[in-house]
């Protein structure tokens, strides 16, 4: 089986105008592995912005005219949804504050073409979030069915609730009152969140592009999960590139240092300079003079395999190795030792239970 | 996992419904539909119609009696001019289907028969040389028509079927219409308000081609 290499893949993805010297085999594999990462129709639009698109084989400009069908459709929907939750809580005086990609969608202050959304992330106050879960119940968006120990598990130690769904269209809302779980110990001070927040002309409130930043930084350091994370990357590298000047990183550092953010701040900041190597995450290490320890670059070296798609045709050696890293890594943030044996002991007996008797039945 | 693994005898079928699941679920340049497709001097007539009845048998017989099969399965129509499209695909042929087929043609290329599929015996049928169907091109919609193959009937019942229910028939085949939003809307009702739509239940497959040509051919 023919593969990319993971430098060309890189490369690529930071300079979207080498794709044109592409052969047909290899736009094939990178059609693919764009395809796992949710990337083609971002690839499409970044293609267009350097005027390339003309430029393409008949049967890959078709493949990406197709996926940026989907986003376009995606983020009208994502528009349509995030009013519509909008409106309802309004009826109950509380604002959401929409996060990542639903706010790069509804927000003129995000680059989104081509951004695909897996589901609706919003953030309500903690003691808004009673009120809220049970107006949107009310108003058609259910609770995805969780058995007794998950309930207790989002309500308890988790800085959202079960996902809900509204029931008609199908769209997947998860409703937060903080960005990381309070079981932690390091979810951050909300409330600098909630006083970063902007309303846009829509009348739709998302953060503020420095403490978006910051989010979508804990996001993807700080959990196990890293499938879309280069997605995520090119997420924090457009905001970057967007709103680069001394007011923005001032409040980034301030964030970052009130939370106690300042090494995966500065593991992201390497990250994406591995990754992109832009000027702006240049100038910013060299300001900061931040350097990698050993600890630091062997988290580097992790998270620049695990963010990559994970797809057969990428040659990534060792992505498991680092895929497991860290997820082993973000378990062991999300909540104190004895807390995660605790959980994992029953999460081990559930599968294990299922393996053996399959799912119970369902009232 | 879209599909669980399957015995290697029934390759070919996972590979049909394999490729259908990828058009459907990742193609959304044309707009797709659950219909067959035949196509007589340059005008298609679509037929959505419900598993079991007897469609893609129907397919074959006017394959093999001068209409050009563009597709057993599904309508790719193009949302800017309302053509539909030629899929190269065979025809997934079932059960007492096979049969019937060796009898009307004993020559038709035809894969071995994969049994226990979930939907029974299954054989793929090659409709048209690849030669043929090279010289096929987008067609435009000229009708609609809802067969249910009923052997007890003696004489056919052809009832009309009025636009307002073809669109809903469209609206509730279609694998991307919520996908393609508006420009789905526009180009159903376009192709709804240019066509003509029948349910027929007929025993006869000789009826049902002179039914075709007469009724929907200008």
């Amino acid at each position: 089986m023919r593969k990319l290499d993971l430098n060309q893949f890189i490369t690529l993805i930071a300079e979207p105008q080498k794709t044109q010297l592409l052969s047909a085999s290899d736009w094939e594999i990178l059609l693919w592995i764009l395809d796992t990462a949710r990337l083609e129709a971002w690839l499409f639009a970044q293609i267009k912005q350097h005027n390339m698109s003309c430029k393409l084989p008949a049967t890959v400009a078709s493949r990406f005219t197709s996926a940026t069908i989907y986003a376009e459709r995606q983020q009208q929907q994502v528009r349509f949804e995030c009013q519509t939750i909008a409106s309802l809580l309004a009826e109950k005086q509380i604002e959401p504050l929409f996060l990542k990609g639903a706010a790069y969608v509804i927000s003129s202050q995000f680059y989104s073409a081509g951004r695909v959304c897996s589901d609706i992330d919003a953030l309500v106050q903690h003691n808004d979030l009673e009120t809220s879960e049970r107006h949107l119940k009310m108003n058609m968006w259910l609770s995805q069915e969780v058995d007794d120990y998950d309930d207790k598990y989002y309500r308890e130690y988790a800085h959202e609730i079960p996902p809900m769904m509204q029931s008609e269209r199908g769209t997947v809302l998860d409703l937060h009152h903080n960005l990381f779980l309070p079981v932690s110990g390091r979810a951050p001070n909300i409330s600098q969140f909630w006083a970063l927040r902007t309303r846009n002309e829509n009348g739709l409130s998302t953060l503020k592009p420095a403490a978006a930043l910051v989010h979508s930084m804990i996001h993807l350091l700080m959990n196990e999960e890293v499938t879309y994370g280069l997605r995520d990357c090119l997420d924090m590298q457009s905001i970057i590139d967007t709103h680069n000047s001394e007011s923005f990183w001032l409040e980034v550092s301030t964030l970052v240092v009130d939370n106690d953010f300042t090494h995966e701040y500065q593991l992201l900041l390497l990250l994406l300079d591995s990754l992109f190597g832009r000027e702006t995450v240049k100038q910013q290490i060299y300001a900061q003079q931040i350097t990698a320890d050993t600890k630091t670059r062997f988290w580097l070296w992790c998270y620049r395999k695990a963010v990559m798609p994970d797809h057969p045709q990428l040659c990534n050696p060792y992505a498991g190795v680092a895929r497991a890293a860290v997820y082993c890594r973000g378990h062991s943030q999300k909540m104190p030792l004895a807390t995660l044996l605790k959980h994992s002991t029953v999460k081990l007996y559930k599968a294990a239970r299922k393996a053996l008797v399959g799912e119970a039945d369902k009232e | 996992m879209p599909f669980k693994p399957l015995p290697a005898s029934q390759s070919y079928a996972l590979l049909e419904w394999g490729l259908n699941w990828c058009l459907a679920t990742g193609h959304f340049n044309h707009l797709l539909l659950h219909a067959a497709v035949l196509v007589k001097d340059g005008q298609a007539i679509l037929f959505p119609a419900m598993p079991g009845s007897g469609k893609s048998t129907l397919t074959t017989w006017l394959g093999l009696n001068g209409w050009n099969v563009y597709s057993d399965e599904m309508a790719v129509i193009d949302p800017d001019t309302g053509t539909v499209q030629p899929m190269y695909r065979p025809i997934c042929l079932k059960n007492q289907s096979i049969d019937l087929v060796r009898q009307w043609s004993p020559d038709a290329t035809l894969t071995p028969v994969c049994h226990d599929t979930a939907k029974g015996s299954v054989v793929h049928f090659k409709a048209h040389t690849w030669q043929a169907f090279a010289s096929f091109s987008p067609a435009r919609i000229v009708g609609v028509v809802f067969p249910k193959y009923d052997a007890s009937v003696s004489e056919p019942n052809v009832y009309i079927v009025d636009k307002l229910q073809t669109f809903e028939s469209f609206y509730t085949n279609a694998f991307n219409y919520h996908v393609l939003g508006q420009a789905s809307f526009d180009i159903l009702t376009k192709v709804v308000n240019q066509i003509q739509g029948f349910e027929v239940h007929y025993s006869s497959l000789d009826f049902m081609s002179d039914f075709l040509t007469d009724e929907l051919l200008s």
